[in-house]
């Protein structure tokens, strides 16, 4: 079973996908994709680290070629966040794989986890509501990530956005 | 009661809350009445140290806020922090108040509570 939450910045997305998460798997994963570099992305992996604190978590990292990541064992849940930390690391790290064919290498890494749990529960980003035209590789990077999850909402048994915490289905409300 | 109007800039947030909760122009003045106007402007302008304490402090308080997280992530510290606090606040009011509306052009979606 597949789930996607998107949702914008510091929307709750993260709380709300542990929380269904916890609701299916007892054994779980969290499959972490922000590169830990600077003083900011430090201090929201230390946040990230105390939400998830007492409730069974392994943890390990995949920043780029995901379809070649194999977890240390088999998990009931698997939680990847996030598509959107991934999509920027394959487009703009020296490890990645560049612009093209880029939103496929994704979709085949998330394929790949399926095959490592029962209930992948999957943490993309609301990036497309400002209205600002960004340089053209931010434009591709928008564009990619707004196909990607167009492609993940389709292929889910359930989607929802996080709003201020509180969780929009989309489809598969039931499952929630 | 506490309820939490969210929604993108200009999509008719005052005047639902205007007509939904008998509302005027004056109740919006300042952040010690019972209503406040773009919670987020005031969070730009103000350091906000703790999110629960400065959210707890707008109980009772009928809250309109832009929805400001929906865009590409700002290099700028400053206006990374303001989206950041913004989302945070929000979640926080959010988890107490008895109503939240989020409004889309002029129509409010109740996503919490009921009106």
């Amino acid at each position: 079973m597949k789930i996607v939450i998107t949702g914008g910045s510091a929307s709750g997305k993260s709380a709300n996908a542990e929380k269904i998460i916890c609701k299916y798997a007892k054994n779980n994963l969290y499959l972490a994709t922000m590169q830990p570099f600077g003083h900011e992305a430090q201090k929201r992996i230390k946040r990230h680290l105390e939400l998830r604190q007492g409730k069974c978590f392994d943890t390990e990292e995949c920043f780029t070629n995901l379809a070649e990541f194999k977890p240390k064992k088999q998990y009931d849940g698997i939680l990847l966040e996030c598509v959107s930390n991934l999509l920027a690391n394959e487009m703009f790290s020296p490890n990645g794989i560049g612009f093209d064919n880029v939103a496929n290498h994704i979709l085949n890494g998330i394929n790949n986890l399926e095959k490592y749990c029962k209930v992948l529960v999957i943490v993309t980003s609301e990036i497309f509501s400002d209205g600002e035209n960004y340089p053209y590789e931010t434009m591709e990077y928008c564009k990619l990530l707004g196909q990607i999850n167009q492609n993940l909402f389709h292929l889910s048994n359930a989607a929802a956005e996080s709003v201020c915490g509180i969780l929009l289905p989309y489809k598969g409300a039931n499952l929630l | 009661m506490t309820v939490l109007i969210v929604g993108g800039a200009y999509q008719g947030k005052k005047e639902l809350a205007k007509k939904l909760f008998h509302l005027n122009d004056n109740d919006f003045v300042g952040m010690e009445n019972k209503a406040i106007y773009n919670l987020h402007e005031y969070i730009k302008l103000n350091n906000i140290t703790d999110v629960s304490d400065f959210a707890n402090s707008l109980k009772n308080k009928i809250i309109i806020c832009d929805e400001i997280g929906c865009g590409v992530v700002p290099i700028d510290k400053k206006l990374n922090d303001w989206r950041e606090i913004t989302g945070r606040v929000c979640c926080e009011i959010a988890s107490f108040a008895d109503i939240v509306i989020r409004v889309t052009a002029g129509m409010p979606q109740v996503i919490k509570g009921r009106i």
